[in-house]
């Protein structure tokens, strides 16, 4: 796990890990589809995720690895009231 | 199912394979398979066997197997001889992953029915063969994954819903591993002492013979250089593509179909019967002798089948009887 903080995340990492969580959850195109999960949700959700990282010791950016994609879907599943 | 979920899938095992809860799942279950009895302190072979897992499946090559392909690999494994030889160098590729659109049916000692969907297999330096078999518990559960996923929705056990949700689509079957240049084997493995004894001390029953899988990845593998076969590419878009790159992993799947075929003179003028399957009579294997780049004498095999019927648009079926939807 990285230590790295939101400010130090590119845009570069940033947009792919948009389109790796987009490639799983695209209600179209995802594999695992999840109704209303397009590309303004999960980069929503991944601002609050970043967010989170900033205020919980416990959880840490993984360079967007599954287990960030994992909880960014969990977030996406809360906000859209779906959890 | 889209031919590119296979990357897909792949991406997602690869990812799981580096979650130490789902590693560890695999590893137990590894420890508990009663085929591996034998060896039942080598829990290291066992970690290497999983820790490896990823890499061997970053360096894989993807397939994807058609449907209507699944019959006929089950049908012309079973119609092999058991004498005949594994090598490597029938292999398509030394590392490959496969996705059994349709899966292969495989009976465990237990007279369970599993659904391999999946299976990753590489050779180690020996040139033996490992293969890891997995059901896609999400697209064509089998009776075990069903079992598992109602027991998780019923449980108040925290544990078995994170069980569940651990493991995802990927049902592990098992590793089957076998030794470079020896027989394939019968179609059913007869349960060994130890195997017998493993079931009757902790399930109290007593195993029945079990599907021998190599067979029917031999078969597949045969069959993909068979002129009835068609193999043909499918590249991830751009943006999966860079996906795919950024965790190291393949972007293109080879599909395993059917070639288109001309239907035969003697069924073109019945127009007023629209056949509902497209059908093979009779198959077998025959030794073909062949000449080597180098010269010599040497045999392959080849797939016979003279008797292949039927409409392409239809699904293919296995059998001497042939339907009609309208007569």
């Amino acid at each position: 796990m990285s230590n790295q903080t939101k400010e130090q995340i590119t845009t570069n990492q940033l947009l792919e890990f948009v389109e790796y969580v987009d490639s799983f959850y695209n209600p179209v195109t995802g594999i695992y589809p999840i109704a209303g999960a397009n590309v303004a949700v999960v980069t929503q959700a991944i601002k609050t995720y970043l967010d989170l990282l900033q205020t919980d010791d416990a959880q840490t950016w993984g360079d967007g690895d599954s287990l960030d994609r994992e909880r960014v879907r969990d977030i996406m599943l809360g906000q859209l009231g779906l959890s | 199912m889209r031919i590119v979920e296979t990357l897909m899938i792949g991406n997602d095992l690869k990812a799981k394979l580096s979650h130490a809860n789902f590693k560890n799942i695999l590893v137990q279950h590894l420890l508990r398979d009663a085929k591996l009895q034998k060896n039942r302190d080598e829990e290291g072979l066992r970690v290497e066997v999983i820790n490896k897992a990823s890499d061997i499946l970053s360096n894989s090559s993807m397939y994807f197997v058609k449907s209507e392909m699944t019959d006929l690999i089950t049908f012309a494994g079973e119609k092999l001889d058991e004498g005949d030889i594994l090598d490597y160098k029938l292999a398509p590729t030394k590392q490959g992953f496969v996705y059994f659109e349709k899966p292969i049916p495989c009976v465990d000692n237990r007279g369970v029915t599993l659904s391999v969907n999946m299976a990753l297999w590489w050779f180690d330096k020996y040139n033996d063969l490992y293969v890891l078999k997995f059901n896609d518990q999400y697209r064509t559960p089998d009776e075990i994954a069903i079992g598992i996923i109602e027991n998780a929705r019923k449980s108040r056990d925290k544990n078995e819903k994170a069980f569940v949700e651990e493991i995802g689509r990927f049902g592990f079957i098992g590793l089957s591993i076998h030794k470079n240049r020896t027989p394939i084997g019968k179609t059913l493995h007869e349960p060994q002492e130890e195997v017998v004894k493993f079931y009757e001390s902790t399930e109290g029953l007593t195993p029945v013979p079990s599907a021998n899988f190599i067979r029917t990845l031999h078969a597949y593998w045969l069959m993909m250089n068979q002129t009835l076969i068609k193999l043909s590419k499918e590249e991830a878009d751009k943006k999966l593509a860079r996906t795919m790159k950024r965790f190291n992993m393949p972007t293109e799947v080879t599909i395993v179909q059917y070639r288109r075929v001309e239907t035969d003179k003697e069924y073109s003028g019945e127009s007023s019967v629209e056949w509902s399957h497209r059908w093979i009579v009779r198959g077998h294997w025959r030794w073909q002798p062949y000449k080597t780049i180098d010269g010599k004498d040497d045999v392959k095999r080849i797939w016979i089948a003279p008797f292949m019927k039927g409409p392409d648009d239809k699904p293919l079926i296995l059998t001497d009887k042939i339907y009609a939807l309208v007569q």
